[in-house]
């Protein structure tokens, strides 16, 4: 419920895929809150709060600094900590990089 | 950070690969691995995620900016039972080691707690008010009493508290109880 006492709420998606069980990747619909102002990495945070706390996201700096936290944002790359959160977007992880873990790559 | 932690990394794995390997406690090792793999083994434990709201509402309420000591004393209890009863129990919803966030955090959180524990003790201990440590029962700096350092040590797994007189060579240091926040 936000501070109009209206009950808002948005979906994302979000590509989830564990090598240590999965075949193949799968996408999972998420409902989130509406918050005025919420980032990327806000999002993921509630998400692995709240929600499912199997999900894997990797930040540090939260400021734009560190890029530690990039990943594709419907469809380009983008870093969660500074990219505003739009309804019904996809999140993945960055492209060509190997895969740790959801959204978790390893950097070289 | 980033980089810093890539190069350690690195140089560390090749510092270690040079090295002969130390006489290890075998015992030790096994102590530490059950409890490293507790929060994957066990099933239907505290989650990780409502331990650290705990801590982070007892932080922030009773070892804050302004402190006083009834609070900090129940702070001290509060966080000494979390250490006691609840890190146990802790459990994890992914069970694999895989980049697994809870896992992590159970592993640092007992970390967290033994920092604020400490915190509080010696924010207890310290009756005056300087600088970062403001106490609202004990407002003013007593520069006769409390020209003094707090040294921690790990004694039988638990904090020991001890009042170390600060070595003066070249700064002067003021005497008497004087308002909070006076330069002289």
């Amino acid at each position: 419920v936000n501070n109009l006492g209206e009950n808002k709420n948005f979906n994302v998606k979000i590509y989830r895929f564990d090598p240590d069980f999965d075949e193949k990747p799968q996408y999972k619909k998420y409902s989130i809150p509406y918050e005025e102002g919420l980032s990327v990495l806000n999002v993921l945070k509630y998400i692995y709060q709240e929600i499912d706390h199997s999900i894997a996201f990797y930040s540090s700096c939260r400021i734009g600094k560190c890029n530690g936290c990039l990943m594709t944002v419907n469809g380009k790359p983008k870093r969660a900590c500074t990219t505003p959160a739009k309804k019904n977007m996809v999140i993945e992880p960055l492209k060509n990089h190997e895969i740790i873990k959801d959204l978790v790559v390893k950097f070289q | 950070m980033i980089v810093w932690g890539t190069r350690s990394g690195k140089f560390a794995a090749e510092y270690a690969i040079n090295e002969s390997e130390p006489q290890i406690e075998l015992e030790q090792i096994k102590m530490y691995k059950e409890k490293i793999m507790r929060p994957l083994k066990k099933k239907n434990g505290t989650n990780i995620i409502q331990i650290r709201k705990k801590l982070k509402k007892i932080a922030w309420e009773k070892i804050g900016v302004i402190r006083d000591g009834p609070s900090l004393k129940e702070s001290i209890s509060e966080i000494q039972k979390i250490i006691d009863f609840e890190f146990r129990n802790i459990s994890t919803t992914a069970k694999n080691r895989r980049y697994n966030k809870e896992w992590i955090e159970a592993l640092e959180m007992e970390n967290m707690a033994s920092v604020l524990l400490i915190t509080a003790k010696a924010a207890l201990m310290r009756e005056e008010s300087r600088a970062a440590h403001y106490r609202r029962d004990k407002p003013k700096t007593d520069y006769d009493k409390w020209n003094k350092n707090i040294v921690i040590k790990k004694v039988k797994n638990k904090p020991e508290l001890k009042m170390v007189p600060v070595n003066i060579t070249k700064l002067h240091v003021p005497k008497g109880v004087v308002h909070y926040g006076v330069v002289r």
